[in-house]
């Protein structure tokens, strides 16, 4: 869990340091330059927008270093199969992938995931460079309650967790039936760690009471409806989302629920890639400041210190609010805690 | 008939008697008929056995296969409320077939066999209908009969409280999985209805009777075998549909039994084994109806209609009841074409999802179709998506119009044939995704993340649909046409090229469109498969499906449906111009 005493500290240090920083920090050696302009090719399966941020990124690698970025878009579902497949008959075709976190686990557990720390995380909070090496994160997303603004007005909206007891929302309150962190189980997480067994248990039960409709989409399309107006208050979904539709007119608005709930957006490197030094060149080039801009510029907010959200709101630095982080290495469905949460949505809530 | 044998030609040309009782391997066909078995075999059984390996063994983390267990199995059964799952999943699909031939199957007479006005529009709601992919097709309905829809909204402006329809409801589901089947029940049944024999209809009119009981008592039961042929392959493919149950179902809180499994092959890692156990049990179930069907079927050539004699029906003159049935071809194009695209259209042009207002008027936007097309990648993808779909569609009705032509004439092997291209029908996309994936990388020829592999996956899960068309049509050439092309001296393999494959035509044709525009909106498979170098058109309305606003991926999707339209719409001209004005489309 991190909170926003840790985050703060951390900016100021990376303030200070940002000058000098920037200098400091280092270009990759040049031997892992010359590897990886003799592998010539790096092939990435990436879940995240290919116009905005897959290409550019490419693009940019490309233009720095001369070497071709190959992505296919693919799911976690996808990734975990792809990847395990190609090890199982011993022709890897992937280096990289990237992940909400749901696939960290799966292919962690099945020993594919080649543990490297890029030399560019250095001035990193900690949460990007895990212990365990498996994984760099690329930045953070925070879910929160949204409300229809035509019709909830601003000083009805709920604004704590307890608010959302109150008898008129019955009914009105929608949430994704997603089965990872990102949906109504990450919600019961970070209820249980901030609240203690016992009180969130009991905070939950009346939760559940409150008739809460499950939407076989993705978080994008739970808030699509609030918008709509199909439903009045919207539950785990992303602020950034939020911010993108109330810039285009959209009646949206996020609520500051504290501690929201925050996922990693991770990238690894996968065992006995084809082209392991182009992978870590790529990773020296996503994590530099260069590569942060181009994250940043896709309204993503960026882990780099030195790089500012788009949204100065979005981000707990700027928009100063606490969060609960549910990190890839918890994301199994198959194991506890997210197990136990998940069983929990399924008795309480369905 | 008589044959004049002399010394010489006896092996070439049998006398058609004798030919009555040869046996298996005198059949001057069996080597094709093998070639055949073989070929349908290498396509269909590896990913047939992979599905039943992936139902009885365990899961490792590493995706091989561990230990033999009936835990799929038992999980199918132990979802809870196993009974209401089975008895709502065989209501909806009952209940979708059912509506769907009666929208699809009425609109096919209607338009195949009689003078009713606006008939013309049918082919062309049918094509642009296959373009549409199934991604922004679900969520256009749920948008058009939802609680903030124009239907609903339509409803309260008139004075209405609350919902005229909720969505969320068997009837929703129903609704939108049996429009969805509109035009794929339409082309199978025009194909039989448009060489149904129209002078039994006229003899029937002429003995006086109605065109009710014409229909009754003639028209019915002449394309019986085709419909239940239809009817049956609607039902399973119902029976088996993940999508709509779980998206429309899920807020009303209806279990289906595919609800489970949408979320375990959505899972991480996907639990293949219980969707693969689903499709054996379903196997097991759907075998026995097979079996009924080829009873059934025994005796089809009752029903040849097309005869040495002319046989291009006439439409029948309705008189009055033209214009009702006018009225029924609008309603079918409202509800498979219009509908859904205007809804489509609007969401598109809104910069965010809202109800339909005049006051949503002034905030209209050609942004989302400006993103797409200042996308330069497309390029790339669309020739892809064209490569592997005409591929996919020209193998597989190279295929199948031999085999349909061989089990409609009951030639040696065709029970054995028949059954094995039903076989993919059992088998979900994404089961047969992953199987081709393994294929692939075992394959000592380099298969994996190619384009073809891409198209041997397209033509295994196509296979049953390019059949329906062929056997269909070939059920209903009488063998007289290929028993004179015998007598005149023409080798079975001339008498296919030049007889049965030209007779044959409209229903190849037709089975190519459908099978090519199926396969280029097809998402599963294309994303499972395709590598860093083969992205297709999917991948790109898949990337903005997962990522984007709804109001993106209506653009692109409507953007890719007009493209394959005109592209769909073009070859059947360019046919229709090269066969002269002997193909009706």
């Amino acid at each position: 869990m991190q909170t926003r005493r840790g985050i703060l500290k951390l900016a100021g240090a990376a303030l200070a340091i940002s000058v000098a920083g920037a200098a400091a920090q280092a270009e990759p050696s040049q031997q892992l330059i010359d590897a990886a302009k003799a592998e010539g090719q790096v092939v990435w399966y990436t879940g995240l927008i290919v116009p905005q941020v897959v290409r550019p990124l490419a693009e940019g690698f490309a233009a720095k270093y001369g070497i071709e970025v190959k992505y296919a878009t693919t799911s976690d579902a996808d990734t975990v199969l792809k990847v395990t497949s190609q090890a199982r008959a011993g022709k890897m075709e992937a280096d990289l992938f990237d992940t909400p976190g749901t696939a960290i686990p799966p292919l962690g557990a099945a020993n594919l995931i080649e543990p490297y720390v890029p030399d560019a995380l250095a001035n990193y909070d900690k949460i990007f460079k895990p212990d365990s090496k498996l994984y760099s994160g690329i930045y953070t997303l925070f879910l929160t309650t949204n409300y229809n603004t035509d019709l909830v007005k601003a000083e009805d909206a709920p604004k704590t967790y307890d608010d959302l007891l109150d008898p008129k929302w019955k009914g009105k309150m929608v949430w994704t039936d997603t089965r990872g962190v990102s949906g109504p189980a990450g919600f019961i997480g970070n209820v249980l760690t901030t609240m203690g067994e016992e009180k969130g248990m009991e905070y939950l039960t009346r939760l559940s009471e409150q008739e809460i409709a499950r939407d076989p989409g993705n978080q994008r399309v739970v808030i699509d409806k609030v918008i709509a107006g199909q439903y009045e208050i919207g539950l785990m979904t992303y602020n950034h989302h939020a911010v993108i539709s109330k810039a285009k007119g959209a009646p949206i608005a996020w609520v500051k629920m504290e501690p929201l709930t925050a996922n990693l957006g991770a990238i690894s490197i996968v065992k006995n890639a084809p082209h392991p030094n182009a992978a870590k060149l790529f990773l020296e080039y996503m994590f530099s400041k260069e590569g942060a801009t181009i994250i940043r510029e896709a309204n993503y907010p960026p882990g780099h210190p030195d790089v500012p959200a788009k949204e100065p709101s979005i981000s707990p630095i700027t928009g100063n609010f606490k969060f609960t982080l549910l990190a890839p290495d918890i994301a199994s469905q198959e194991a506890d805690p997210l197990k136990t949460w998940l069983k929990i949505y399924d008795e309480l809530f369905k | 008939m008589t044959a004049i044998v002399d010394g010489s030609a006896q092996d070439a040309r049998p006398p058609v008697l004798e030919a009555a009782h040869r046996s298996r391997y005198q059949d001057p066909l069996w080597l094709l008929s093998l070639a055949m078995v073989v070929i349908v075999a290498c396509l269909v059984l590896p990913p047939f056995f992979s599905l039943v390996r992936n139902s009885l063994f365990e899961l490792m983390p590493d995706g091989s296969a561990g230990a033999f267990t009936l835990d799929n199995f038992a999980r199918l059964f132990s979802t809870g409320q196993f009974v209401q799952s089975t008895i709502n999943s065989f209501v909806f699909a009952f209940l979708s077939t059912v509506l769907a031939i009666l929208m699809g199957g009425g609109l096919a007479w209607i338009v195949e066999r009689t003078n009713a006005p606006f008939r013309d529009l049918a082919y062309l709601m049918t094509v642009v209908s296959l373009s549409i992919p199934g991604v922004i097709y679900v969520p256009a309905w749920l948008f058009f009969l939802g609680p903030t829809g124009p239907l609903n909204d339509l409803y309260r402006l008139a004075g209405g409280d609350g919902m005229l329809f909720n969505v969320s409801s068997m009837t929703g589901m129903v609704i939108i999985e049996g429009f969805a089947w509109i035009p794929l029940t339409f082309l199978l049944f025009a194909a039989s209805f448009r060489m149904a024999n129209a002078e039994l209809e006229e003899a029937a009119r002429m003995s006086g009777a109605s065109v009710f009981e014409m229909m009754r008592r003639v028209s019915i039961p002449l394309a019986a075998p085709a419909a239940f042929a239809a009817a049956l392959f609607i039902f399973i493919r119902s029976l088996q549909a993940f999508d709509i149950p779980k998206l429309v179902g899920t807020g009303a809180g209806i279990k289906l039994l595919t609800t489970d499994i949408y979320d375990s092959i959505r899972s991480v890692p996907p639990q293949i084994g219980h969707a693969s156990a689903f499709s054996v049990a379903l196997t097991v179930l759907v075998a026995g109806l097979l079996l009924l069907y080829s009873r059934l079927a025994l005796n089809a050539s009752r029903y040849a209609t097309v005869t040495g004699k002319g046989y291009r029906p006439r439409p029948l003159a309705l008189g009055w009841a033209r214009w009702i049935c006018g009225a029924i071809v609008i309603m079918n194009v409202m509800v498979v074409l219009a509908l859904p695209l205007l809804t489509l259209l609007w969401i598109a042009v809104t910069p965010f999802v809202r109800p339909v207002r005049l006051a949503a008027f002034s905030s209209l936007t050609w942004e989302n179709f400006a993103t797409v097309l200042s996308d330069d990648r497309y390029f790339e993808l669309i020739t892809n998506t064209l490569i592997v779909s005409a591929s996919a569609a020209t193998v597989t009705m190279m295929l199948t119009v031999v085999c349909g032509w061989l089990v409609a004439r009951r030639r040696v092997y065709h029970t054995v044939l028949d059954q094995m291209i039903a076989l993919p029908m059992l088998i979900p996309s994404i089961v047969l995704s992953v199987a081709m994936m393994d294929l692939a990388l075992r394959s000592p020829i380099p298969l994996y993340s190619t384009l073809t592999i891409v198209v041997i996956a397209f033509v295994v899960h196509y296979l049953p649909f390019g059949m329906r068309y062929t056997f269909t049509g070939a059920l209903q050439l009488h063998k007289e046409l290929e028993e004179s092309a015998g007598v005149c001296g023409a080798s079975p393999l001339v008498m296919l090229r030049r007889v049965v494959i030209p007779l044959l035509m409209p229903s190849i044709v037709a089975g190519w469109l459908f099978v090519f525009l199926n396969a280029s909106r097809d998402l599963s498979t294309a994303i499972i498969l395709a590598g860093p170098d083969t992205k297709t058109i999917a991948v790109a309305i898949f990337d903005q499906a997962i990522n984007g606003q709804f109001s993106e991926v209506a653009a692109l999707g409507l953007l890719w449906s007009l493209m394959m339209s005109v592209v769909a719409m073009a070859f059947y001209f360019l046919m229709q111009r090269r066969s002269g004005n002997g193909m009706s489309f």
